[in-house]
């Protein structure tokens, strides 16, 4: 580290300028004494914590804390941790006033070694009867079973299991892998077995540490003078790289995922200049080294639209040359339809990243931005603070290495929703075309042919009600992130409603986009949150929603009066006179920044508002 | 005394510089505890590029016998 960024480190007072310096720095540079340095800067400058992580082991883990403390911090997100006494993990979960149930953590990482939970299998494999091999696979994947239920039964956290390392010489040498039920099949085994006991487990998370550790070699990641002395089983490098791979489950249990990538054409999507060298002189496409980076380059992009990341272009380019290079050279795997909007011009690239945000409707907050010219990305740095600009290498085959590493689009379930995200936003553009072509706002709404449902959240889409909750910023009147659990809970419990609503139309599939959830009180019914994703804002859909609120909790047989609240945020501004629009009326409070809101049954407001043009379907 | 040397030191423990002396040891010093006296070990070596042994590390029992660990060993 340098000196100068080191002594601004150690001088910063707030954790937003911490957070600054920290969003700049490559983690993987640092030595011990910079991550205690940094960490200890963290824990100085931070108010509350985005999250709070508590680490379970049987092995000497406190080393960790601070790394996954720093990595967060470049990322912006604050962790606070707790790390449980050496092997007391059983314990732990067990007793309601032990330090991690006090601690009420967000996220439980158990990370258990086998030396200490089965000597048997690292000592004597060799001398071991496949019975009893079997009978130990099966008690470690019950123990973690166990350990799982206890977690979710005495917390609201997310657990993250470590699967298991592969031993890097198993005992019976080569000829293992000619063994029945040698050593690297049981532990592939137990490794699979995990998977498979937790996958249909919305808050369980195996975490593939020995993958995580073998990226970095594994030969690699013991200082056995540690692990004699302080049963410090990984050294700086191996914390450093689980906290790496902890550090992809922070950003999407934090919701900081980004949702759009911003690509640049030439010489980043293909190897060459359109405009100077021609579409035939482009280099991308299978069969000679420069195509083949770039062909590479671009699969692991169209892989990453499958995760349901938007891809956008940013290019400065003449229009025309760029749908030709589209259309002529179709060995490539993107195809211009795989992008959600494009600004081919020769306007600033930050300008045009702006547009990209006003015209999808998502903050600039979520993009990444990939350009092979170093200045244009610092352009954009300097004039977009929010946006994430990886540097890029001079040599493009280093390209797929940057994006692969980084930890950015992380998500901790794939829906059909993501799949399908790019083609729901590219629908949204071309709604937005026939708006301005229509002109009349009436007749653009009965165009577009919009049939809403509006039904009980159903626990199979949870994962969907989730990332409405955790992620919806603009349409949010509250803005309260919900977890898996308390969603479940709101399912389960009577005094919940929680309503989902998914709308389609003449374009296309919008999938759910809203949520409202209403809970009863004794006198009255309080809406908690009222959400709606922005690619469904504009047509009214608000408005027949609440029409149904209205008809539902104000009639006779309810509480007759409805209470609500809009809690400013950066980002809602666009629903703050949402409840005034929808005919609530405010109740004064003094010295609340908040608005608070009520509507009684016979108040005038409490009528039905038109919403033209859209067929409404109340499901169960 | 090596300036470095108290500089990790007071890096390591999260004391200032100035409160670093050769008689700085476990006995008066809170936060060199266990676990930091081994972060202490991997940052004097990676700071140094020398590998101590564990006899080294047994023997630190302040920044006096640290820093003739050290001598011995960058000679």
């Amino acid at each position: 580290m340098e000196k100068e960024t080191k002594r601004s480190i150690k001088s910063t007072v707030d954790w937003g300028s911490l957070c600054a310096i920290l969003k700049g720095l490559d983690y993987t540079e640092l030595n011990t004494r910079e991550i205690e340095l940094v960490s200890r800067q963290i824990e100085k400058t931070r108010i509350g914590a985005d999250l709070k992580v508590a680490f379970l082991s049987n092995y000497t883990i406190d080393t960790l804390a601070p790394y996954l403390r720093v990595i967060s911090g470049t990322h912006g997100i604050a962790v606070e941790s707790y790390i449980a006494p050496y092997d007391q993990y059983f314990q732990e979960l067990l007793s309601e006033t032990s330090g991690t149930i006090t601690f009420q953590p967000d996220v439980i990482h158990l990370d258990l070694s086998m030396k200490v939970l089965a000597p048997l299998i690292c000592e004597k494999f060799l001398s071991l009867d496949d019975a009893l091999k079997l009978s130990e696979l099966e008690r470690i994947v019950a123990l973690m079973s166990q350990l799982a239920n206890l977690a979710i039964k005495q917390t609201n956290a997310y657990l993250l299991v470590s699967n298991f390392l592969q031993p890097n010489y198993p005992q019976g040498g080569i000829a293992d892998l000619k063994q029945q039920q040698g050593e690297t099949e049981w532990y592939t085994k137990l490794n699979l077995a995990l998977i498979e006991c937790f996958r249909n487990n919305n808050r369980v998370f195996v975490v593939d540490k020995n993958n995580a550790l073998a990226r970095v070699g594994k030969e690699n990641i013991t200082d056995n003078k540690m692990l004699y002395l302080a049963k410090m089983e990984l050294n700086d490098l191996g914390m450093q790289a689980l906290a790496g791979e902890l550090v992809r489950y922070v950003i999407a249990i934090a919701g900081k995922t980004k949702k759009n990538l911003v690509l640049d054409l030439d010489n980043t999507l293909w190897g060459g200049i359109v405009g100077e060298d021609g579409v035939d002189g482009l280099k991308v496409g299978k069969g000679y080294p420069e195509g083949d980076i770039f062909y590479a380059f671009q699969m692991y992009i169209k892989n990453l639209k499958q995760r349901g990341i938007i891809l956008t272009l940013a290019s400065k380019n003449n229009l025309e040359d760029v749908e030709e290079a589209f259309a002529k050279r179709a060995e490539m795997p993107l195809a211009l339809t795989d992008f959600a909007t494009k600004r081919v011009n020769w306007n600033p690239k930050h300008d045009n990243l702006v547009s990209i945000a006003k015209g999808l409707g998502i903050g600039i907050d979520s993009f990444v931005f990939l350009d092979d010219n170093p200045v244009e990305r610092e352009l954009v740095k300097s004039t977009l603070s929010d946006v994430v600009v990886p540097e890029l290498p001079m040599d493009p085959s280093g390209y797929l290495s940057i994006l692969m590493r980084s930890p950015y689009f992380e998500k901790l379930f794939l829906t059909e929703e993501d799949v399908n995200k790019t083609e729901q936003y590219a629908e949204n553009a071309l709604r937005e075309d026939i708006r301005e072509e229509i002109g009349d706002m009436g007749a653009f709404l009965s165009s577009l042919g919009t049939k809403m449902t509006i039904e009980k959240a159903r626990k199979e889409n949870i994962q969907r009600v989730h990332q409405l909750f955790s992620k919806t910023n603009q349409f949010n009147v509250t803005t309260k992130r919900y977890s898996v659990p308390e969603i479940e809970h709101f399912i389960e419990n009577e005094r919940f409603d929680l309503f989902s609503i998914s709308v389609t139309d003449n374009f296309g599939d919008l999938g759910m986009v809203g949520l409202v959830l209403v809970e009863m009180k004794d006198h009255f019914s309080q809406i908690d949150s009222f959400i709606m994703s922005c690619r469904a804002m504009g047509r009214s859909i608000e408005t027949a929603i609440m029409n149904i609120v209205k008809d539902k909790y104000l009639s006779s047989g309810c509480a007759e009066r409805l209470v609500a609240e809009y809690i400013p945020t950066a980002k809602n501004v666009p629903v703050k006179q949402f409840f005034d629009d929808q005919g609530f009326s405010l109740v004064k409070k003094e010295g609340v920044p908040n608005k608070c809101y009520e509507l009684k049954s016979k108040a005038k407001g409490a009528g039905l508002l038109e919403c033209p043009g859209i067929e409404i379907y109340v499901g169960e | 005394m090596d300036e470095n040397l108290v500089e990790i030191v007071s890096e390591v423990f999260g004391v200032d510089e100035d409160d670093i002396t050769l008689e700085t040891s476990p006995e008066n010093l809170d936060s060199w505890d266990s676990m930091n006296h081994l972060k202490l070990v991997t940052a004097i070596e990676e700071e140094f590029s020398i590998n101590l042994s564990m006899n080294d590390v047994e023997a630190i029992v302040d920044v006096k016998s640290l820093s003739d660990i050290v001598k011995s060993h960058v000679k």
